[in-house]
């Protein structure tokens, strides 16, 4: 194993930690979401996005903050896909116009936009901006003609009983409805109680079940994925770290955006140094785990979320805090 | 430890060894199939 190559497959990039809404479980740690004099500058971007494509890179998402708050994303994203990348793009879908339809048409592959709740009342509140819900419910519609979107839910104790309805706004516009577990950190670190419990995460998993039955649902957790994956074999789940990394606004890499352990900074560190040489992402990919997830037959292939259990214990390497298998 | 439990525990270790020996890499295609980014 210890021969085993990883490539650096995907890349999240947090272009900017600048946000115009306020979210109760966002994972940005700046309460000051206006600064930008640690951002990294184009030219900087430009560099990080080189040394990646080096390394292997074939996927980039871009995400903030609000990553349309970045002057220079136009470019960003153009030079990433002139690297012969696919790009992601994640946003609140409330600062879409028709500049950005000619902007990008063509050039982004996959939009995820958020959507909490299905009225103005839950989502304004989970969102802390009055009026956003309708901005995000606009784009969605203008998007869909445009761009393969789809509709990113993030499931909180809150905003469970809302998961039905959000699937039938997403059900109503063809297209996928992406579920994400809400990790306590950064700003949600404040909101802890928003957490799923191990009961309501079951819950969850058969709405899932339920709705997949009749539309296209995807939920990108490693449990979920390890029920339906038989191999034991090989890589899946978690790959924080493994084979994708995080990058902040002001270059610091960590695993995962939700698994904020700094590995280094790419001002004073190349990236590949981080990549190859990082002791942390060393430990993730041996799989060293612990508790449940240490004899578990799949914890290669589902390894449970690390920064679930970061967040629980301070040990990434402890078992996943939802794991009921 | 008694002795055979110490066998067995040593059993155990080289069994774990050797399956992590056939532990295999995942191509991109493979990887926006199977992992927490797979739903991009």
């Amino acid at each position: 194993m210890q021969k085993m190559s990883f490539p650096l497959y995907y890349l999240t990039w947090n272009v900017t930690c600048k946000c115009n809404l306020r979210c109760e479980h966002c994972y940005n740690a700046l309460f000051d979401r206006n600064r930008v004099e640690d951002e990294l500058s184009t030219k900087e971007g430009v560099e990080m996005i080189s040394q990646a494509k080096n390394l292997g890179l074939k996927a980039i998402l871009f995400t903030g903050g609000e990553p349309l708050l970045r002057k220079d994303l136009p470019s960003l994203i153009k030079f990433a896909k002139d690297k012969r990348l696919i790009i992601f793009l994640a946003t609140n879908g409330t600062l879409i116009d028709k500049s950005f339809i000619k902007e990008f048409k063509g050039v982004i592959d996959g939009i995820n936009i958020s959507l909490d709740a299905a009225t103005s009342k839950k989502h304004d509140e989970i969102r802390g901006v009055k009026g956003c819900f309708i901005k995000t419910l606009n784009s969605i519609g203008t998007l869909q003609k445009h761009f393969p979107i789809s509709i990113a839910f993030t499931a909180t104790q809150k905003n469970l009983s809302e998961l039905s309805s959000v699937a039938k706004i997403a059900k109503r516009y063809k297209i996928p409805l992406k579920i994400k577990r809400f990790i306590s950190m950064g700003i949600g670190s404040r909101n802890q109680e928003l957490t799923l419990s191990k009961s309501n995460y079951k819950i969850l998993i058969e709405q899932i079940r339920q709705l997949r039955k009749s539309q296209k649902v995807l939920f990108s957790d490693p449990i979920w994925l390890s029920l339906n994956e038989e191999r034991i074999n090989s890589y899946g789940g978690c790959l924080a770290g493994i084979f994708s990394i995080c990058l902040d606004f002001n270059g610091t890499a960590y695993p995962c955006t939700k698994l904020k352990i700094p590995l280094g900074n790419i001002r004073n560190t190349s990236l590949k140094k981080i990549w190859r040489k990082s002791k942390i992402l060393i430990k993730l990919r041996k799989k060293r785990l612990k508790g449940k997830c240490k004899n578990c037959e799949k914890r290669y292939s589902c390894g449970g979320c690390r920064a679930a259990a970061y967040i629980k214990t301070g040990d990434f390497l402890t078992e996943d805090p939802l794991c009921f298998l | 430890m008694s002795r055979e439990a110490n066998k067995q525990e040593n059993k155990k270790s080289k069994e774990k060894e050797r399956s992590e020996k056939e532990i295999k890499g995942i191509t991109f295609r493979e990887f926006m199939r199977v992992s927490c980014k797979s739903d991009y």
